[in-house]
């Protein structure tokens, strides 16, 4: 089992002026299921792949396990074919002059394996992702969730220490996402891998990682489990990233019940956030409790989901989303008194980093 | 198809100056297979195109031996001679300013003509449902494979007439003697380069259309627009690259290309630039010579920024990535049948007749007496013909055979050295961490493009004669004549293996890399199977030309390494016009054969060799 | 932009420059160290022994003989089959051997080392002088070979004669060689195009330089009166008048056999041509007839040279090869066709152009035109161009 340690690792492509990846420091523990997650061109995949060794860094250094694979300043680097590690790429990238076998036996024949170890590898490897039957056909013949099924063989099949996946599942319908999810749980759990995968789907960081590192604008902005980061969100940006519908934002100034709520909370206050789940509609008034805090919006849309619902509101100027698993005996039009428990509020300070309260006032 | 685009614009700069991690840098550089690959590359190609390019240009101001007195100074020295006595001197007007007037007027109507019947006929082949379309688009790509001059002969054979003296024209000998105009001069060579020309409009505007989306039109159509608006508005413009490529293309060779205009123009006393700089060259003026060059080398370089600078624009408009699945068949309706009989014309002049006269040519003893008695095997597998130079059938003659195997084997060896070599060039400009590594890259494959092929065949000629550092004397060997096929190819075979290196993406190389493959691995097992169809594509191409270029080769062939071009003009010379043809039949044959056979085992296509 | 820009110029510059330095330390100039040294040697027969050079040479390596005839294979055959030195014949056409003999020379890397040469102006002012060859005459030949022919050595002359078509005429139409500037033979002359054709411009020159008094005779015969010109000689008036005369111009000598030959013509032209094309009198059927009695010349003689790589590894081989080429056995192939050796003691052979029956009404080459020919060569083909119509 190999750690990985990233040290104040930056990327700048050529000719950019900003860089992709600016000083990043991160320990992936050995067995761990780690996930980089943020939008498009926050320096993920690139973050992936200069640990994959396909992307140099423009500074810093990279160690996986008692080996350093970049280091900037020394000038030293491994090639990617030197570093063992396995990456399974967002498109497959199957080769299709090659059969199912031929693809899974690639990496074998690389390593100048004996036949029958080749051969036990290619065939633990299908078995594994239960794609025996397909070894014969080429990829254009294979159903989307098969040839991810096999790029996945075809990286396990090399034995690496680390499994690198790079947006696994978002070339899948959903209904092979689900069943895909439930496989590379099984996968982790089966080999014991380092893994890390990369997507910008919080709901697949959120089912499959054992840890989340939210990255924007190349730096990382939070590392923690899925719940640390969905339930304390270091700073807006992982707060308003996280969750779906987003978390309702009350900037100073724009509500003003929120304004005389925040007023004997704290100053340093700028922004509170409350999740759509906590939002939670009355259908009597009530009188705001100390602490308690009591919005009133006006019911905009409501639109079942299925299971639950969501309630669009507003407050003239702004729209707001509630979820709720019942039925809402609300009408559109009609103006709700909103309930929210203070622990529910999330507070941030006027530069957006979390702000923790050292007492709620009872 | 622009013939250079610059395709990833990013500029070299670091934001950050940053000095440490330099010497990281330069080792990850460096140690790029890409990277030392395009050192190689342009260390060869230094050797195999800059050097000759220069050192033919240098000629242009620098005094030639035996030249010394005319120039007033010692050879070597730089001299304005050359310059002066091209264009400024009594004779300027003869040996430069007309010839460049014609030569202008030649291309220009040419590429004219082969746009508007190549463009109508592209899109019968790729739109309609034109009756024998599939075998049309082959069939019409023939005229390719012959080489130009063969219609330059066709043409003499059956249009001369009596101010040339000689054996009667066909014509001539049924009754009717055709007049100057037609018999000599620029009308033949138009017509000539127009049907030479044709087959790259139909392969590129085919392909270019396959590739448009019909959506688009439609999208029109629903509009409201006609059929001429849609063409005029929407069709032409989405076209427009592959169009201009088309005639860039067509230009440069209608500028270098030397038999046709040299066949049909001197008996009409119609001279142009390619004629004159083959007058210099065989008289020995080869400072006059490189000036012509130079001129022709500058005409190639406009037409290239023309070229450029409309792409530039044109790619306003070519943001559609569009993948439409199949584009939609126009039905012809009740114009099925005058399509058909047109495509059907176009493919009886520019194959049926000039071939069907070749063929013919070598079975009569007197050309154009159309009597059975007068028709003989004879040339083809007869013994103890009278022509004592060449006294057997060409079949039965051991001399065809050998050159028929040095053409097989020398252009079969430049044409999958020049294909490998622009994947190569491919895997550095897509690939290569250093960019100026790529943009150096194409501007020097380009340049042979510009060069006329006979110019550069002297330059090989001077520097290749003698030995240079560890280099042999190449002279008289094989291996000139492969080195400057390649190098004459390289244009297309770059332009080639950049397409088919960006179509491919990166993604399964680095799958390999990442399962610890190494380049070499690399390129075997993945890239170069990946990419097989289009290193046909671009072996195919050279393969063709190969066949059927001349110019490049007949200065630099020696009897121990005659081609089949070669020996057909020795016979030429020799004046047996029987077996020369018949020797230009069997170039065809054996072209139409490559083509064939490459497309059957690797499903690749002309166009792509021309990376369009 | 711009950077990216001055990139490229910069990469463009570099690649330049590198490929400046690359041809300029390989090209190097002779010219300058040039010493006009021996033009060429002529032993004495005192001095000469051949059976010491036939010792000499097979002690040597190998020779490669660079000739513009294809018969020039048959000739070295037949050289090592008498003495047993391998040899080489390569055919290359002047231009081509010019180059590759410089090169060779400037390069100390010879691989011809026996060059036959057509182009006598260039082997005289190009390749003798800068000491890339050198001319050598066998002593125990020397009183054979006419003193005009020694410097430097000619191997043979070609004979081209003027020639009618004699199924349409009984005789030659024309007996004068100023009737061909005559309206009567607007475009029935064939030429093989002069601007593209070293020998004719020589020969242009060497007319001005040595018949300038048989022309003006043969003007006056033609017309009457005595030639009036403004032209610097008779020779350039007549060119001019012939090119103004819309001769047919063709790509070779062999196209021009053919303009006047093939069978069938109503009315066909005349033309000047290698007596080798009357071969084609047996090959092709042609109708080739000598103009017999024209005036001044019945036809006119091209030399080809022969000389020896000075660079040579194997001189005395070299030597006897130049030696064999002018004995009748060794110059046999070449002419068997109607070449003239320059060893007059041989006799000449029959040939289908009847070559022995007209030399001496051949306007013969003569060596000491050379320099002039050379330096008026763009003279000449300047005047065929403006004076063409």
């Amino acid at each position: 089992m190999a750690q990985i340690t990233l040290s104040a690792l930056s990327k700048t492509y050529p000719g950019s002026r900003t860089p992709s990846v600016q000083g990043l420091d991160l320990e992936i523990e050995p067995g761990e299921f780690l996930c980089l997650l943020g939008p498009s061109g926050c320096g993920k995949s690139t973050t992936l792949r200069m640990i994959a060794g396909l992307e140099n860094p423009s500074s810093g250094r990279i160690v996986i396990g008692d080996r350093v694979v970049d280091d900037v300043s020394s000038g030293r680097c491994i090639p990617a074919e030197q570093r063992g590690l396995g990456l399974v790429f967002q498109n497959y990238a199957l080769w299709p002059h090659l059969s199912v076998r031929e693809n899974v036996c690639f990496a074998p024949r690389v390593q100048k394996l004996p036949k029958a170890e080749r051969e036990l590898r290619v065939q633990q490897a299908l078995d594994t992702l239960a794609i025996a039957e397909l070894a014969d056909r080429y990829p254009s013949a294979l159903s989307g969730g098969q040839q991810q099924r096999v790029a996945i063989a075809r990286t396990l099949a090399a034995r690496p220490e680390v499994l690198l996946l790079d947006e696994p599942l978002s070339n899948l319908d959903a209904r092979l996402r689900l069943e895909m999810r439930a496989e590379f749980q099984r996968l982790h759990r089966q080999t014991g891998n380092t893994m890390l995968f990369v997507t910008h789907d919080q709901f697949e960081a959120m089912t499959l990682a054992t840890r989340i590192v939210v990255m924007n604008r190349g730096q990382i902005q939070q590392v923690g489990t899925p719940m640390e980061i969905y339930n304390a969100p270091a700073n807006r940006f992982v707060a308003e990233f996280m969750g779906n519908p987003p978390i309702n934002i009350f900037e100073r100034g724009q509500n003003a019940q929120a304004d005389a709520w925040l007023e004997h909370i704290d100053p340093h206050v700028a922004t509170l956030g409350i999740r759509p789940e906590d939002l939670q509609l009355t259908s009597e008034v009530h009188r705001p409790g100390s602490g308690q805090l009591t919005l009133d919006l006006r019911v905009s849309a409501l639109l079942p989901t299925g299971g639950s619902w969501i309630v669009e509101l507003n407050d003239g100027a702004r729209r707001y989303f509630a979820t709720t698993q019942r039925c809402p005996q609300v009408v559109q039009g009609q103006l709700v008194p909103v309930l929210v428990a203070p622990q529910a509020v999330h507070l941030f300070t006027g530069s957006g980093v979390r702000y923790e309260r050292m007492e709620v006032a009872a | 198809m622009a013939l250079i685009t610059p395709k990833r614009e990013r500029s070299t700069r670091q934001v950050r100056p940053q000095t440490q991690g330099l010497a990281y840098r330069t080792k990850v550089n460096f140690r790029h297979p890409a990277t030392l690959i395009g050192i190689l590359l342009i260390l060869l190609f230094g050797y195999l195109i800059v050097a000759p390019v220069i050192s033919l240009l240098m000629g242009a101001v620098q005094v030639g031996f035996g030249d010394e007195a005319k120039a007033g100074a010692g050879a070597g020295e730089l001299t304005s001679y050359y310059l002066a006595r091209v264009f400024s001197s009594p004779v300027s007007e003869i040996i430069f300013y007309t010839p460049l007037r014609n030569t202008l007027l030649i291309s220009l109507c040419s590429i004219a003509l082969a746009l508007m019947s190549g463009v109508p006929v592209a899109w019968l082949l790729a739109r309609t449902d034109l009756p024998a379309r599939r075998w049309f688009s082959s069939a019409l790509i023939v005229p390719y494979m012959l080489p130009a001059w063969t219609f330059a002969l066709a043409w003499t054979t059956i249009f001369k007439n009596r101010s040339s003296a000689g054996q009667l024209g066909w014509l001539e000998s049924l009754g009717w003697e055709p007049p100057n105009w037609l018999a000599y001069g620029p009308l033949p060579i138009i017509v000539i380069f127009c049907l030479h020309f044709t087959p790259f409009v139909i392969l590129l505007v085919t392909n270019a259309m396959r590739n448009l989306p019909s959506e688009l039109d439609e999208a029109a159509k629903m509009a409201g627009a006609t059929a001429a608006e849609r063409w005029r508005r929407i069709t032409l413009p989405l076209l427009r690259p592959a169009l201009l490529s088309a005639a860039t293309l067509m230009f440069a060779k209608a500028v270098g290309e030397f038999g046709v205009a040299y066949v049909l123009g001197l008996p009409a006393g119609f001279q142009v630039l390619s004629t004159t700089l083959h007058q210099s060259i065989s008289t020995q003026q080869s400072g006059v010579a490189a000036v012509i060059a130079a001129v022709m080398v500058v005409l190639g370089g406009i037409s290239l920024l023309i070229d450029i600078r409309f792409l530039r624009e044109a790619k306003r408009f070519m943001t559609v990535s569009g993948k439409s699945l199949a584009a939609r068949v126009v039905p012809l309706a009740r114009f099925k049948v005058l399509a058909f009989t047109l495509v059907a014309a176009l493919f009886t002049i520019s194959v049926v007749l000039p071939l069907g006269t070749l063929v013919l040519s070598t079975v009569m003893r007197v050309p154009g007496h159309f009597a059975l008695s007068n028709f003989t095997l004879d040339y083809w597998v007869g013994h103890n013909l009278p022509t004592v130079g060449f006294n057997r059938g060409v079949l039965v003659s051991p001399e065809t055979w050998h050159a028929a195997w040095n053409t097989l084997w020398m252009v079969g060896l430049a044409a999958i050295c020049t294909g490998l070599l622009g994947l190569l060039v491919g895997y550095v400009v897509v690939r290569s961490p250093l960019r100026q590594l790529g943009t150096a890259l194409r501007v020097i494959t380009f340049m042979p493009y510009l060069v006329p092929g006979l110019a550069f065949a002297v330059a090989y000629l001077s520097l290749f004669a003698v030995p240079r550092g560890p280099i042999p004397a190449l002279y008289g060997t094989a291996t000139i004549l492969i080195l400057i096929m390649i190098a004459d190819e390289m244009p297309f075979a770059s332009r080639a293996g950049v397409s088919a290196m960006m179509q491919l993406g990166q993604e399964a190389e680095e799958a390999a890399q990442s399962l610890g493959a190494r380049f070499t691995r690399r390129m075997r097992t993945v890239i170069i199977p990946m990419l097989r169809g289009s290193v046909a594509s671009a072996t195919l191409l050279p393969f063709v030309s190969g066949v059927q270029g001349l110019s490049l080769v007949i200065i630099l062939a020696t009897p121990g390494t005659q081609l089949m071009t070669t020996l057909s003009m020795t016979l030429i010379d020799f004046g047996y016009t029987h077996a020369a043809n018949a020797v230009v039949v069997l170039i065809c044959a054996i072209a139409l054969f490559g083509t064939w056979a490459t497309q059957r085992l690797f499903r690749s296509n002309l166009a792509d060799g021309l990376g369009g | 932009m711009t950077i990216i820009r001055t990139g490229r110029m910069a990469t463009l510059a570099t690649l330049a420059i590198g490929a400046l330095l690359f041809t300029g330390c390989a090209g190097g100039n002779p010219a300058s160290s040039a010493n006009p040294g021996p033009v060429a040697v002529t032993e004495s027969a005192e001095d000469y022994n051949l059976d010491e050079l036939i010792a000499a040479a097979k002690s040597e390596g190998p020779i490669t003989i660079y000739d513009s005839t294809s018969k020039v294979e048959e000739m070295a055959a037949a050289f090592t089959k008498t003495y047993g030195i391998e040899a080489t014949g390569v055919k290359a056409d002047a231009a081509e051997t010019i180059e590759k003999v410089t090169r060779e020379a400037q390069a100390g890397n010879v691989v011809g080392d026996v060059v036959a040469i057509s182009d006598l102006p260039a082997l005289k002012n190009q390749l003798l002088p800068n000491n890339f060859v050198t001319s050598w005459v066998p002593g125990d030949l020397a009183e054979h070979i006419d003193p005009s022919m020694r410097e430097p050595l000619v191997m043979i002359t070609d004979p081209s004669f003027w020639t009618y078509n004699t199924e349409a005429f009984q005789s030659c139409p024309a007996d004068n060689i100023w009737d061909l500037t005559t309206e009567e033979f607007r475009g029935k002359v064939a030429f093989q195009d002069p601007v593209g054709d070293n020998g004719a411009l020589d020969w242009y020159s060497q007319m001005a330089s040595f018949g300038e008094d048989a022309l003006r005779e043969a003007y006056q015969q033609a017309f009457g009166e005595e030639l009036k010109t403004d032209k610097d000689s008779a020779a350039a008036e007549w060119v001019a008048r012939m090119a103004a005369n819309q001769p047919i111009l063709t790509k070779s000598s062999e196209e021009s056999s053919e303009a006047v030959g093939a069978t069938g013509q109503q009315n066909p032209p005349m033309a000047l041509m290698s007596s080798a094309k009357y071969r084609n009198i047996e090959e092709k059927g042609y109708a080739l007839g000598v103009c017999e009695g024209m005036v001044p010349w019945v036809g006119k003689a091209s030399p080809k040279g022969l000389t020896i790589a000075s660079g040579t590894k194997s001189p005395n081989a070299a030597k006897l090869y130049v030696h064999f080429a002018l004995t009748a056995e060794g110059i046999a192939p070449q002419i068997a066709d109607g070449k003239i050796s320059a060893n007059s003691s041989i006799t000449q052979p029959e040939d289908p152009a009847h070559v022995g029956k007209h030399l001496e009404q051949i306007f013969q080459f003569n060596n000491a035109g050379l320099e002039t020919d050379w330096a008026s060569r763009e003279a000449w083909q300047d005047l065929w161009r403006t004076s063409a119509k």
